[in-house]
């Protein structure tokens, strides 16, 4: 049998087409993640690509600028203390994990979880850099304010429809932090998960698969875990504390299938009615 | 803007447009692979909501889209290899002959070429399907696979030979060759 011949009968296996409720499903999905997934944190890849080559200069330009006058609105917002009566304060670890490496300390967080199911920073620090700190602190403030007034400019409805249409339905979610959203930590990443419904196998916290318990710092605390392959979610929520996370493990899977930890969060201390 | 911008930022047009691009060579990678077209089906599903999902591995000035992809499927089915060899070790080809993935074998000669193809062990089997079926260029498929262009070169070649070998009577039995 020379080339010719195999290659014509490799082609007698055809594949099927895919069936057209694949593109349905697949829409339906990402209209729900949409609703699930409150829009906060830049993609990023958007960053690393803005900044390269010779956007630098503008880039670097710009910042002066709008830095300069983000700086002095951030200094006036700074002033303003969270509204409501702040019943407990979590102090927690940031740590990033080379493969195979000792993991590194990248942000302490002083925070709380809102009434609305949102965890709240109410301070940070980045060890070992002082600018990086006060530049994080300063975007935890101005990027909200930002993103509220951008938003209706720069996302199309039918972005913003299913994130409303949730929300008007009465939707409860968890918003939690589970690290940073890049390397210098300037960015948090903040992700928004649909409240559990109770059901058996779920935690009441959050809608997911329940994988143990454990007693973290005297609380009890539920671990779930969210599968978005290739990455997957490990969180430990303490109900009483109103299902705020006393540890986050952010997992990445290796080619051959396994997961390794590529960024934790852990509660160190907790202190009732500060 | 890019499309894996945009659908990250919310845009479900700018979703389907990646979708629409590049979902029909995965899904018949995938299919190919899994021999079941509502496992290529999750596989497709898992790998472009992957593109969404925090941490990504997708970087754009490493590789191209495409190949990004398919290294994903790829991962995919693996994964679900492994897991079904755990949950029910010992299925052959012959117990899977009954199964949905006989459904879209309509003639005999494209079930004997499609078995042939899956008796190849995996890592020619995944060589010669993205180069034969899905006409990657080696170097694309070195990419995927993350192997030497070298390593793929022979395992395509050990494909063909086995492939070859195992289809020889049917070429002559169908009168392809005069």
């Amino acid at each position: 049998m020379n080339d010719t011949e195999l290659d014509d009968l490799l082609d007698q296996w055809t594949a099927p087409a895919p069936s057209p409720d694949l593109r349905n499903s697949l829409r339906t999905t990402f209209a729900g993640l949409q609703a699930a997934t409150v829009p906060t944190r830049a993609p990023r890849n958007w960053q690393l690509t803005l900044v390269t080559g010779a956007r630098r200069a503008l880039l670097a330009a710009a910042v002066v600028v709008v830095g300069v006058f983000l700086f002095s609105v951030a200094q006036a917002l700074s002033q303003t203390p969270p509204s409501g009566r702040i019943p407990y304060t979590v102090e927690s670890e940031y740590r990033l994990y080379e493969e195979g490496g000792t993991p590194a300390v990248a942000m302490v967080t002083t925070s709380y979880m809102a009434q609305d199911g949102a965890e709240t920073v109410l301070s940070r620090s980045m060890p070992g850099s002082q600018l990086g700190t006060l530049l994080g602190r300063k975007l935890d403030l101005l990027l909200p304010v930002w993103q509220r007034m951008i938003t209706p400019f720069v996302a199309p409805p039918n972005a913003l429809k299913p994130y409303q249409k949730a929300k008007t339905a009465g939707f409860h979610s968890v918003l939690v932090i589970p690290g940073c959203a890049d390397e210098n930590c300037l960015l948090l990443q903040k992700w928004s998960f649909p409240k559990g419904p109770g059901r058996t196998g779920t935690s009441t916290c959050m809608d997911a698969k329940v994988v143990g318990v454990e007693t973290i710092l005297g609380h009890p605390t539920t671990a779930v875990q969210t599968n978005f392959r290739p990455n997957r979610l490990t969180m430990w929520l303490a109900p009483d504390l109103g299902c705020f996370p006393l540890r986050i493990n952010s997992e990445q899977m290796r080619p051959d299938g396994s997961f390794r930890v590529w960024q934790s969060k852990e509660a160190l201390k907790i202190t009732m009615n500060p | 803007m890019d499309a894996l911008q945009a659908a990250r930022q919310g845009r479900e047009d700018a979703f389907l447009q990646l979708f629409d691009e590049h979902h029909l060579p995965l899904f018949r990678f995938a299919c190919r692979l899994t021999g079941s077209a509502a496992d290529a089906e999750d596989v497709v599903q898992e790998c472009f909501l992957g593109l969404l999902r925090p941490g990504c591995a997708y970087d754009p000035e490493r590789t191209s889209l495409r190949t990004y992809l398919f290294g994903v499927v790829r991962n995919q089915v693996l994964k679900r290899q492994r897991q079904h060899a755990r949950i029910s070790p010992g299925v052959s080809e012959t117990s899977a002959a009954g199964s949905p993935e006989s459904q879209f074998l309509r003639s005999e000669l494209e079930g004997v070429v499609a078995r042939a193809v899956r008796e190849l062990p995996d890592t020619q089997r995944e060589v010669l399907i993205l180069a034969h079926y899905e006409q990657l260029p080696l170097a694309e498929i070195a990419q995927v696979l993350e192997l030497e262009v070298g390593a793929v070169k022979s395992r395509l070649q050990r494909a063909r030979a086995q492939l070859k070998e195992t289809l020889a009577a049917y070429t002559t039995g169908h009168g392809r060759k005069s």
